[in-house]
């Protein structure tokens, strides 16, 4: 069993390379917008799975992916 | 925020040099025209979710479907070659499908839906736009019980199940199978989850 949870780590994860140039870019997407740091901002409605998302994300980068 | 001041949003990131922007629905469609470029993936899903700026140029993409993708693979079900089963035909169906179809070709996708015509321009077009083997079917119990038994990978990509009503499901638990990996769009599935508790790989 898949949940849609991980789907949603994975869009999160493929837009921060996209706006980062950080981490693995994919297929067409590889847009190359070159390496900063930044804040993420996670904003949406009660229930949509911010804090779900917030918390992978963090034990993600906390063990260096 | 309101549809109609969507352009003014955009006019405001380019205004701000944002480096990027998520686009979450009502918007994906119209954002699709806000931009200066326009990947391949995201123009066969015919919306985008996400917008890079690159020195003052808005670049639209679509990563929904290459999330999901990332996600079987991950789970080592990669559809390539597989059987795949989708259940709906509406936005989320339609990123992952063009995505498979485009990325990860299956041996045979089979999308049974309950809106006719979206199901039909739907298999019509991952059929078009990626070369895919499409068979598309009304979803009924028969078509429902023969897509599973000869599916390897089942794609719930239909709203049933989201809150508050995340026991329901459209799968039976007898009609899973012992070699039938599940994905489910729906996170917090819990009738779907419920059903499949048992982590399943694609054997071969």
């Amino acid at each position: 069993m898949i949940e849609g949870s991980e789907m949603f780590l994975g869009q999160a994860a493929l837009q921060f390379e996209l706006w980062t140039g950080q981490g693995r870019a994919q297929g067409d997407h590889a847009l190359g917008v070159g390496r900063a740091a930044m804040n993420l901002v996670l904003v949406g409605y009660r229930g949509t799975g911010k804090s779900v998302i917030a918390f992978r994300l963090a034990g993600c980068w906390a063990s260096g992916w | 925020m309101e549809p109609a001041q969507l352009s003014q949003a955009f006019a405001g990131a380019r205004a701000m040099d944002y480096r990027g922007l998520s686009i979450t629905m009502p918007h994906k469609v119209a954002a699709l025209a806000l931009v200066d470029e326009v990947d391949e993936t995201a123009r066969a899903i015919g919306c985008i979710n996400t917008v890079v700026n690159q020195n003052g140029r808005l670049r639209g993409a679509n990563v929904d479907g290459l999330g999901a993708l990332g996600a079987l693979r991950h789970a080592g079900a990669d559809p390539t070659g597989r059987r795949v089963l989708m259940l709906g035909s509406g936005g989320a169906a339609r990123a992952l499908a063009i995505t498979i179809g485009l990325f990860a070709k299956p041996a045979e996708l089979t999308i049974l839906g309950a809106i006719e015509d979206e199901l039909a321009r739907l298999a019509r077009d991952v059929a078009e736009r990626t070369g895919c083997k499409v068979a598309a079917e009304m979803l009924t119990d028969a078509s429902l019980a023969d897509g599973l038994a000869k599916a390897q990978i089942l794609l719930h990509c239909t709203p049933v199940g989201m809150k508050p009503d995340s026991e329901r499901s459209l799968v039976p638990r007898d009609r899973l199978h012992s070699d039938l990996v599940v994905f489910d769009a729906v996170y917090n599935h819990a009738g779907l989850c419920s059903s499949a508790t048992q982590p399943q790989r694609v054997a071969g």
